[in-house]
């Protein structure tokens, strides 16, 4: 038996003792007192603070909505009434185009068909005039009217109505044709009146 | 009929008793997940707020403690990774800061002196070790962690853990003998050179 092995065999529990002691200690470490209260408010502070994001994130949320919806309500268009009223054919108006059909041989009445088919006719060059009028109403301002309104008690014109100027407008075509002479009139029939109807409105515009 | 305000009254209910039960699980197993997150980053700062990121976990997965069969597993299993991560961000370093006061009287003072000298001489040496075993071992030294809960956080079968464990400690004892071994040298010669 070799001297040396029970020295070794010692020196192996030794080893083994001196292990167990240190890994005993290795994770003994202790906390600092109070560990489990801090944990506590610590989750509490958390609690409320993701409560508390969650609540302005609705806000957030929210107000981003209303910003979206008051956008889109002032990039809409306009609101339809005045268009409606430009569009609208006044009854006198509707009245003569019953008579538009007719051909006759008096150069007055021709020019009144004129001015009447053209107030009339359901095409883009109506729009266009309903348009134009719409923008003209468009530029005055709320503000304006009630400014309008109250020195319109004292002083200055009464507002303009639309009837009234388109109504002024045919007149004063109605005019111009009559004074212009009689060999620039169109010829007497339908084919030629819708010819003719034409053109003279496109150089007007 | 099921009101709306009998069902806030539920949720708020609910609520608290689900903040009750964490309350409940902090003050009996806080010291516990303390130790294994100081297990991993030896640092007691750091292995408080490790503790803390724990809880707000478990808070967050509150509605599974219920069905949770081994608390202190499942706590230790969280704590773990998060410690994991932590030191993955902030490598250790060690400073003279980190080592805990002496006390005043003088065996006492000896006594702990020792004691730190070993630890820090296993800390190097575990160090030294390959990944697995430093994993499993370092788990093993936690107060009351058996085998099946660390091969629970670890997801490895027990019979591992063990095998893992008996590897860890024969491969430090060898080390242990080697530094042994060098001392005794080292004090021969010493004792030859001052004959000589």
């Amino acid at each position: 038996m070799n001297p040396e092995e029970p020295k070794d065999a010692a020196e192996h529990l030794l080893d083994d003792r001196w292990l167990d002691e240190a890994l005993a200690h290795y994770s003994a470490a202790e906390p600092r007192a109070g560990l489990e209260t801090r944990i506590v408010a610590n989750l509490q502070a958390h609690a409320a603070r993701r409560q508390r994001r969650w609540i302005y994130g609705f806000a957030a949320a929210a107000a981003a909505v209303l910003f979206a919806v008051a956008m889109v309500n002032v990039r809409s268009p306009k609101p339809e009434a005045p268009k409606n009223l430009a569009t609208k054919t006044p009854p006198s108006e509707v009245e003569l185009t019953g008579q538009a059909n007719t051909v006759t041989n008096h150069p007055q009445q021709a020019s009144v068909q004129h001015v009447q088919e053209r107030r009339t006719m359901p095409t883009m060059q109506e729009n266009r005039v309903g348009s134009e009028v719409n923008l003209q109403i468009a530029e005055v301002k709320p503000g304006d009217l009630l400014a309008d309104e109250s020195t319109s008690e004292q002083e200055g014109p009464p507002p303009i109505d639309p009837s009234e100027t388109s109504r002024q407008e045919q007149e004063s075509v109605v005019a111009e044709q009559q004074s212009a002479p009689e060999s620039n009139l169109p010829a007497l029939s339908i084919e030629a009146i819708e010819i003719k109807e034409l053109a003279p409105f496109k150089k007007m515009d | 009929m099921y009101l709306p305000e009998q069902a806030i009254l539920s949720r708020t209910i609910a609520a608290q008793s689900m903040a009750e039960q964490v309350e409940a699980v902090v003050r009996q197993h806080a010291r516990f997940v303390y130790q294994v997150a100081y297990a991993v980053l030896r640092h007691p700062q750091d292995a408080e707020d490790v503790a803390q990121e724990t809880f707000i976990r478990v808070w967050k997965h509150a509605k599974e403690l219920a069905g949770v069969l081994n608390q202190r597993a499942w706590l230790a299993r969280i704590a773990w990774r998060v410690a994991i991560d932590r030191r993955r961000k902030h490598p250790l370093i060690g400073t003279d800061e980190d080592l805990p006061e002496l006390p005043a009287n003088g065996t006492g003072a000896e006594e702990s002196v020792i004691r730190r000298q070993q630890v820090v001489l296993l800390e190097r040496m575990i160090a030294t070790l390959p990944r697995e075993l430093q994993e499993t071992l370092t788990l093993s030294t936690v107060e009351e962690m058996t085998s099946v809960e660390i091969g629970e956080v670890l997801d490895i079968p027990e019979s591992t853990v063990r095998v893992r464990m008996l590897r860890a400690r024969q491969m430090l004892r060898e080390k242990l003998q080697a530094i042994t071994e060098r001392n005794k040298d080292g004090t021969k010669r010493f004792k030859a050179g001052a004959e000589v």
